[in-house]
């Protein structure tokens, strides 16, 4: 890593400041419902901590709507109009079955500029000491946006082997 | 149906339906204009700039837009309304299933009209016959009286909680919505508490309960169940349509039932109508019954959900029955309201005949003297031997 490199992993940049502030309150709103102990760490912990320390996808508590046994339900029990009743209740159920090509993060590229973080669409992308590290595998579709918004082409996309 | 007296008003059918949705006073209409629907929503948005109503009006940029603002504003928990014809029914034809689907309960009038081509704006049933697999309850309005009173049922029908269907009320184009013709109005306060507050379910505007509208079936695909859902929905209407009728009748003294037959009794032969043709198939029905034929007529008031044991009673002991449509279903066995019938009539014993007619496409008159000759077809097919012919017969077409 070059100095210039540390320099701004070391500095965070407004802009990460901003997020790191706003999504652990858009977290725990989420979870709130079902679970107390995250929020209790969070408010303990600087914010960027905390959201390593539960990580997204983990299925520690259950939402109030519980749709675990979804594939034995009849017309009846579904939702009307097929509405979800519930909001960020996909912290609780995988979404990222359907990807064909998944993310590889170099996090020595990375300057930590935070686009592949603001761009991904299912809020995948993991970010430690304002780096990105990894993605979630839980819920990134492998769209792709990520590497090709990433300025410095530390994100590539390779064939994602399902065993 | 309509009585005259003191309080009888003279108005087009268009103006019934105006005034049915002033006092309705939804939280929003959207909609756009089309011959022969536009005086509704002309006269509406009046109401809403005289501040005679409360409603949000979204002037949209066409049917398609408008239906889908209507869904928007359902979704977030407004009653909505809005209303179409013909071409403009059918740029709403993908969104139709979205309403449905999504079960808002929705009200739109439509004034009937032909589809093009060639370029038509006359009475005909082809466009809401065209959209009777959308998921929509269509109740086919006879005359002012009915298309007024049909609105304000619809409103209770489509936000029942067994139901959560939206519903389509539909009146003859020109035939009724531009001629004038008698109607009895409830008062407001009593259409108001007829009506009730509408309490909708997950609407998108309570934030304190977020919700996700119209979301990605996903991969485990749930279409099926839901698709299902809706249908069970529907059989449901049906015993809500008539309980919603009779609490009406109550109300106004006018009782509608899912079927409106005339002279049923002891008819061998009968004619199955939809909408204002009825009146002049009554007249003839009176006519034929003091010559000594023993006559009859049944009126589609519910299309969908298809009301089978209703049709089966009142049909009962006819020995042929002709159904008049008002559309044709092309390359079919006949006209979408035939098909549903003779099927209805199937497992009938003894079974009747069912013949289909076509008549009035396109607004083309339909005279005491058409429904005359198919009632001659039909008499001729009760004294003949063997089974008639199923092929359409066409009433007041030029022949060559």
């Amino acid at each position: 890593m070059s100095a210039e490199e540390k320099a701004a992993a070391e500095k965070p940049a407004p802009a990460r400041k901003r997020a790191a502030a706003a999504k652990p309150a858009a977290r725990s709103k989420a979870g709130a419902k079902a679970s107390t102990k995250p929020a209790a760490a969070r408010t303990k912990a600087p914010a960027r901590k905390a959201r390593a320390a539960k990580p997204r996808g983990a299925k520690s508590a259950k939402p109030k709507w519980d749709i675990s046994d979804l594939d034995t339900w009849g017309p009846d029990r579904h939702e009307l109009g097929a509405t979800i009743p519930e909001a960020g209740n996909s912290v609780y159920n995988e979404t990222g079955g359907w990807r064909t090509f998944v993310p590889e993060i170099d996090s020595a590229k990375c300057d930590g500029c935070m686009l592949c973080y603001f761009y991904c669409p299912d809020a995948s992308i993991k970010i430690e000491g304002g780096k990105a590290v990894g993605v979630d595998l839980e819920h990134c579709k492998g769209c792709g946006i990520c590497a090709k918004e990433c300025p410095r082409d530390a994100i590539t996309m390779k064939l994602d082997e399902k065993e | 149906m309509a009585t005259i007296d003191a309080h009888t008003l003279a108005v087009t059918g268009n103006e019934a339906v105006a005034e049915a949705m002033r006092q309705i006073d939804p939280d929003v209409v959207a909609a756009y204009p089309i011959t022969p629907q536009t005086e509704i929503v002309q006269i509406f948005a009046q109401f809403v700039a005289d501040g005679k109503v409360d409603t949000e009006f979204i002037t949209a940029e066409s049917e398609h837009s408008a239906l889908s603002a209507a869904i928007g504003a359902a979704a977030g928990g407004a009653r909505t309304m809005t209303a179409t014809s013909s071409q403009g029914f059918a740029l709403m034809w993908e969104v139709l299933y979205i309403a449905a689907s999504y079960r808002l309960p929705l009200v739109m009038t439509t004034v009937n009209r032909a589809l093009s081509g060639p370029i038509n704006i006359h009475c005909d049933h082809s466009d809401t016959m065209g959209g009777r697999d959308t998921g929509w309850v269509q109740l086919y309005g006879e005359d002012h009286q009915e298309a007024y009173d049909n609105c304000l049922q619809a409103v209770r029908i489509a936000e029942h909680d067994d139901v959560k269907l939206p519903v389509m009320g539909m009146l003859d184009g020109y035939v009724i919505s531009g001629a004038i013709g008698p109607l009895q109005m409830l008062t407001d306060d009593q259409a108001q508490a007829f009506i009730g507050p509408y309490r909708p379910v997950h609407p998108l505007l309570d934030t304190k309960h977020p919700v996700t509208v119209g979301p990605f079936d996903g991969l485990h695909g749930f279409y099926f169940e839901h698709k299902v859902s809706q249908n069970r929905a529907m059989d449901r209407a049906l015993g809500v349509i008539q309980e919603i009728a009779d609490e009406y009748a109550e109300l106004s003294g006018r009782s509608y039932g899912l079927v409106d037959d005339y002279r049923m009794d002891d008819a061998d032969i009968a004619i199955v109508v939809v909408g204002s043709t009825a009146g002049t198939t009554r007249m003839v029905v009176d006519q034929l019954r003091e010559g000594g034929v023993k006559a009859g007529m049944v009126r589609v008031r519910v299309f969908r959900p298809f009301p089978v044991k209703a049709f089966v009673e009142a049909l009962k002991g006819a020995k042929v029955v002709g159904v008049l449509d008002r559309a044709d279903s092309f390359g079919a066995q006949g006209g979408p309201v035939f098909l549903e019938v003779r099927a209805a009539l199937y497992d009938s014993d003894p079974r009747p005949q069912v013949l289909p007619f076509i008549y009035g496409l396109g607004g083309r008159d339909i005279f005491p003297d058409n429904i005359e000759q198919a009632f001659a077809a039909l008499q001729k097919a009760a004294k003949a031997k063997r089974r008639t012919s199923t092929e359409r017969r066409y009433l007041n077409l030029r022949e060559d």
